[in-house]
């Protein structure tokens, strides 16, 4: 029997039985489908991290003091390290070459007060000038701080736009004065929203100078002996594929300043592309999870058509019986069956794929879940449904090829 | 075709089902043979073993011994793979419950035998073309299109006729053609066997209705698997356990 007759026999079988074939490949449709949701949601997710992580400013370098083996970072070397201090982030940008800004970053944790409104536990972010540039946020009102205005310490702050909210509601936070702890600061800009960063609020911080920090809101003790520590150092880099060379004058810049050697430093760096890669490598395991849990519901579909197969088989015993008698081969008989399995698999397949991509749609729309549709995920589970099709279709067919015509004339 | 060539020889073939106590000798060393252009009845009680026989010779079923003389063709040993071929090209069926495909109209159900043809690829117009040929000669040119639940018995008799002759078979097997049938629509089916006989074609038919068994020339008579009698012309010849 030729191709196209087996294919027109197995197309008429399926139309004949149209509620009966969509049953059987609901399985499959709901299989493809949901390999193509998962893995969208997940890629989805991966992309607004990624774009999130960017979003901050490119081309960073994260400079952060670490733990090593021996303990508290800083503790050897005669004390003359007490992890990053302020003075590494201006040897940094005066001594490393193609660094086009440096920002420095200590925290600390208050409650915040105006009129009757008090919040608690806000992150103060003591930074510098650069910041707003550096990290790419952008001032919806009023002004940022000045190098000026670290140098001489003076007592200003600006909002993030969720903290303005909740602390002045509709009136004008410029000009205003909160407490924070026991010093009062004047509100001289609010941020514009930032939105969330993975798990960084921006929006509920209020940002000051970093000497306000170092003065009202630290240690004194600690910083008389050490210096004035940064948790973090964002060094802005001029040209992106200078990135490792500077990568490397600042490691070899602060093992020296710290007196440590590079194996065990007290400082980590890390990059944009770093924190992606880890972001990425999470998903990634996330995705291939869900993956594997739609997958197993496309095995469970290729189960359906078999039962469905099976069952088709015996109620169609006499057909086969019929065929047989006026010369279908045995062969000609699996084949018409098995064609008739992977027609199911290949049109729940690409049903599978609409239902997918209207899912997806869906779900963005409803739950507001971003959903990147990967090419490879249609190409996979579209290919999964053939060969499930195939793989499950093959026993009942060679169980009808293998009938004796006789006895399946005989069937009623 | 010429009337004296033997078509059909079966040589000392036995047929059992079943094992050990629960054997059946459904036939003991029958030795038939059928010459080209007969008309030949095979009569017996149910259990004779008439429909076993019709079976082997059709080749739908392979004898335990003996041999099977198709066409000058020891056939006896064939695979099913073999066997659907030969039945393809050379067997048409036609059986008492017609044996229609159901839910496919009458031209699709002749057009059957053509798409399993090895011999010659038909296209799809060339097949409809050839199902409408033989479906007219069966008086059906204005039920092309209908299914079998939309015919009469006869009617439906008639495309199982059809598709029978499509692929020139050199021997045509029916199994009580009329076992379904009203008397007129039977002698319809029965004067069209003959019309076909006419004109050449070998057939052998299976019945236990001894009016439809007259219309032959030659009737065996068959009872537990022998062959007891037959009979030519309507006059009794008894032949039994010789090759015919």
């Amino acid at each position: 029997m030729r191709v196209t007759e087996i294919l027109r026999t197995a197309i008429e079988a399926v139309n004949k039985n149209k509620v009966r074939s969509l049953l059987t490949m609901l399985g499959i449709i709901i299989g493809v489908a949901a390999v193509i949701i998962m893995v969208g949601i997940s890629a989805g997710t991966e992309a607004t991290i990624a774009e999130q992580i960017t979003s901050l400013g490119s081309n960073l370098v994260y400079v952060s003091s670490s733990f090593t083996m021996g303990g508290v970072s800083g503790m050897r070397g005669g004390g003359s390290s007490g992890g990053l201090v302020f003075e590494d982030a201006t040897a940094i940008s005066e001594e490393v070459n193609g660094v086009a800004g440096v920002v420095v970053e200590q925290t600390s944790s208050q409650t915040v007060k105006y009129e009757d409104v008090v919040v608690d536990e806000v992150t103060i972010m003591g930074t510098t000038a650069d910041f707003p540039s550096v990290r790419d946020m952008e001032i919806a009102a009023g002004r940022y701080y000045t190098d000026e205005d670290v140098d001489r310490e003076t007592k200003v702050a600006v909002v993030g736009a969720t903290l303005a909210e909740s602390l002045f509601g509709d009136a004008d936070p410029i000009g205003q004065t909160v407490i924070v702890g026991t010093t009062r600061l004047a509100i001289i800009g609010v941020f514009e929203q930032k939105g969330l960063v993975g798990t960084t609020d921006y929006d509920s911080r209020i940002y000051t100078p970093i000497s306000v920090v170092w003065n009202y809101f630290s240690n004194q003790e600690f910083a008389r002996v050490m210096g004035d520590s940064v948790r973090m150092i964002y060094v802005e880099v001029a040209n992106p594929e200078e990135l490792d060379s500077i990568i490397t004058q600042i490691s070899l810049l602060l093992a020296k300043r710290h007196d440590v050697t590079l194996d065990d430093a007290d400082f980590s760096i890390t990059t944009q592309d770093d924190i992606i890669t880890t972001q990425e490598s999470t998903t990634e395991a996330f995705r291939t999870l869900l993956g594997w849990v739609a997958g197993v519901s496309l095995v469970v579909g290729g189960i359906g058509i078999m039962n469905i197969m099976l069952v088709s088989v015996t109620e169609r015993t006499r057909e086969i019986g019929i065929r047989q008698t006026v010369g279908a081969t045995p062969s000609d008989i699996r084949w018409q069956f098995l064609t008739e399995s992977i027609l199911l698999s290949i049109t729940g397949g690409l049903l599978g794929i609409l239902a997918g991509f209207s899912g997806a749609a869906l779900f963005e729309h409803f739950v507001g879940m971003r959903t990147v549709i990967l090419p490879e995920s249609i190409i996979l589970s579209f290919a999964a449904a053939t060969l499930v099709g195939i793989f499950f279709g093959y026993y009942p067919a060679s169980k009808a090829s293998q009938l004796d015509p006789i006895d399946a004339l005989r069937h009623e | 075709m010429t009337k004296d060539k033997t078509i059909i020889e079966t040589q000392h073939v036995s047929m059992t089902f079943g094992k050990g106590d629960a054997e059946v000798h459904a036939l003991k060393d029958i030795n038939v043979s059928i010459r080209s252009g007969e008309f030949v009845a095979i009569m017996g009680p149910s259990g004779s073993g008439k429909s076993t026989l019709m079976n082997i010779v059709g080749c739908l079923l392979r004898p335990v011994s003996g041999r099977l003389i198709l066409d000058d063709e020891d056939v006896s040993d064939l695979d099913s793979y073999e066997r659907a071929i030969l039945r393809n090209e050379k067997i048409g069926f036609v059986f008492q419950s017609y044996n229609l495909l159901s839910r496919t109209n009458a031209l699709r159900n002749v057009m059957l035998p053509l798409m399993y043809n090895r011999d010659v690829h038909y296209s799809r117009l060339d097949m409809e073309e050839k199902a409408e040929e033989v479906l007219v000669k069966v008086e059906l040119q204005d039920r092309l299109f209908h299914n079998p639940n939309e015919l009469s018995g006869g009617q439906q008799q008639r495309v199982a006729i059809a598709r029978a002759l499509i692929n020139d078979p050199i021997i045509l097997i029916a199994d009580e053609p009329t076992g379904n049938l009203d008397s007129s629509s039977g002698e319809a089916i029965m004067n069209m066997l003959h019309e076909m006989n006419k004109e050449g074609m070998t057939i052998v038919m299976v019945t236990h209705d001894q009016l439809i068994a007259d219309h032959s020339e030659r009737t065996i008579h068959l009872l537990d698997g022998e062959i007891e009698h037959v009979v030519k012309n309507g006059k009794n010849k008894k032949h039994a356990g010789e090759a015919i």
